[in-house]
């Protein structure tokens, strides 16, 4: 067995090998952007306002209380929420007591960021990845990747577990084979795509509740001995990411079970994904499904 | 680096900036080949890293601290790339090998292997903070300011991350099964 000391020296050895020089191409590219890549100034410098008289001072932050009351109004749930359907009664959600919990705000728990998580609730709400927010109580072991992607393992491709959301506008017809997409706006669209899609074992469709909210649950998984090289370019995938942008989208690699939700908010279709490694222990499927069972959406 | 010239780029001398970017170029695509294990993905991230350095640079209030600052760009464009390359495609294309020296034994070779493994399992977080530590010896508190994250989880990353490539290590130095049987 390695001891701490020899790891280091190892690892340390290990990143110091191989020459790297930028080639000229690259680098030459840079300069050439340069004249029609503008220099961002600051623009709003802080102390700025502490040179305004008073009289500006209090014009500007009633202004400021006006807009913030302006906003406020206008995102006040209407009637419907999530695909049109009655705003949910709130539910009181048992959770254990913290033994460390993030910073809350005035306006609900924080939104997730990259880093190790301590216990605690918090908000998926970053709007290019998130339809509709919402919130998690998360127990500590777990991490927020920049994929907004919440795991619990060394590595969610592996031996994670992981739940994420995504919106969906269309889907592979063949998960194994790639190509072809199916347009899928919407949550009908995306069950059905979802229905028939290629590629994988499925378990579903199925009606079921999630944070109070109707959504239709499928589980995908890889029959016994499939073999992930028989698929065009890699892994399984579900669908691209909205656009389509076929740069992106949710993967599926061997040994992963993963259950997808299919909803709707805001008239589209979006998803809460959970994936469970073959390898990840019994009590990290736990905590995913407590994770799962806290759902609460910012309706 | 020349803080003069840093300066000078900060007002717009592209000249300067020429000078800027070129003394650092090698040592960006060093960190983001280690980082992304992608040579592809490194050179891109580099180029982005570049370019908002230049964009970028007005803002920079202390030009002696530009090192610390253009490794928090750099940082961001490698986890830029490396997200394309994590939610889409796992076919992680390997760096091209690095020439073993002529006496370097078997069990080098093996160790190489397991490393490259055991550092691809980590997270980008992970990775980024391994290299940032054991390759440009930077020191923690450092570290947690280019991330912006407190220092115990800049600690705290490295130690799961070290594990997790002891644990690689160790994984196929174990006698397997069959062997103990035998």
């Amino acid at each position: 067995m390695s001891t701490d000391r020899e790891t280091t020296r190892i690892v340390r050895s290990w990143l110091e090998e191989g020459v790297t020089a930028l080639p000229d191409r690259v680098l030459d590219t840079v300069l050439d952007q340069l004249p029609a890549t503008p220099q961002r100034r600051s623009w709003w410098p802080a102390r700025r306002i502490a040179h305004m008289n008073s009289y500006a001072r209090i014009a500007i932050a009633a202004a400021a209380v006006l807009v913030v009351a302006v906003l406020g109004y206008n995102l006040l749930p209407r009637t419907g929420g999530i695909g049109g359907q009655p705003t949910p009664v709130p539910t009181v959600t048992p959770t254990a007591a913290p033994t460390a919990s993030p910073a809350s705000s005035p306006s609900g728990p924080p939104e997730l960021t990259q880093g190790d998580l301590t216990h605690g609730a918090y908000s998926f709400s970053n709007p290019t990845l998130t339809e509709v927010p919402f919130t998690v109580t998360v127990s500590s072991g777990w991490t927020f990747n920049t994929d907004n992607m919440l795991f619990r393992g060394l590595n969610w491709k592996d031996d994670g577990v992981a739940l994420t959301t995504w919106k969906i506008t269309h889907v592979y017809a063949d998960g194994c084979k790639g190509g072809a997409l199916v347009p899928a706006g919407t949550k009908e669209l995306v069950v059905a795509a979802l229905a028939a899609q290629l590629g994988h074992e499925t378990s579903g469709p199925t009606e079921v509740t999630l944070g109070g909210l109707p959504a239709t649950r499928f589980e995908f998984s890889f029959a016994p001995g499939f073999d992930m090289a028989t698929c065009d370019g890699g892994p399984v995938l579900l669908w691209p990411d909205p656009g389509p942008n076929t740069n992106g989208g949710l993967p599926m690699f061997a040994g992963q079970t993963t259950t997808v939700y299919v909803m709707e908010g805001n008239g589209k279709a979006f998803a809460v994904v959970t994936i469970r490694n073959a390898a990840a222990p019994a009590s990290h499927a736990a905590e995913l499904q407590a994770i799962l069972d806290s759902i609460e959406f910012q309706v | 680096m020349d803080t003069d010239l840093v300066m000078r780029a900060q007002h717009g001398d592209r000249g300067a900036y020429a000078l800027v970017a070129g003394a650092i170029a090698d040592r960006f695509l060093a960190v983001a080949r280690r980082i992304l294990r992608d040579r592809d993905l490194a050179e891109d991230a580099t180029q982005q890293a570049l370019l908002a350095i230049w964009q970028d640079l007005p803002q920079l209030k202390d030009p002696a601290r530009f090192e610390a600052w253009s490794y928090r760009l750099l940082v961001h464009a490698c986890y830029a790339e490396g997200r394309k390359e994590r939610r889409w495609a796992p076919n992680l294309r390997l760096l091209p090998v690095d020439e073993p020296a002529a006496d370097e034994d078997l069990s080098s070779v093996i160790d190489r292997d397991q490393l490259e493994r055991g550092f691809r399992r980590l997270s980008i977080d992970h990775r980024t903070v391994v290299v940032l530590y054991h390759y440009l010896d930077t020191p923690l508190d450092e570290i947690a300011r280019i991330l912006e994250i407190p220092v115990g989880t800049a600690h705290s990353r490295l130690h799961h991350a070290m594990r997790g490539m002891r644990a690689a290590l160790d994984a196929d130095s174990r006698p397997k099964a069959r062997e103990v049987a035998l």
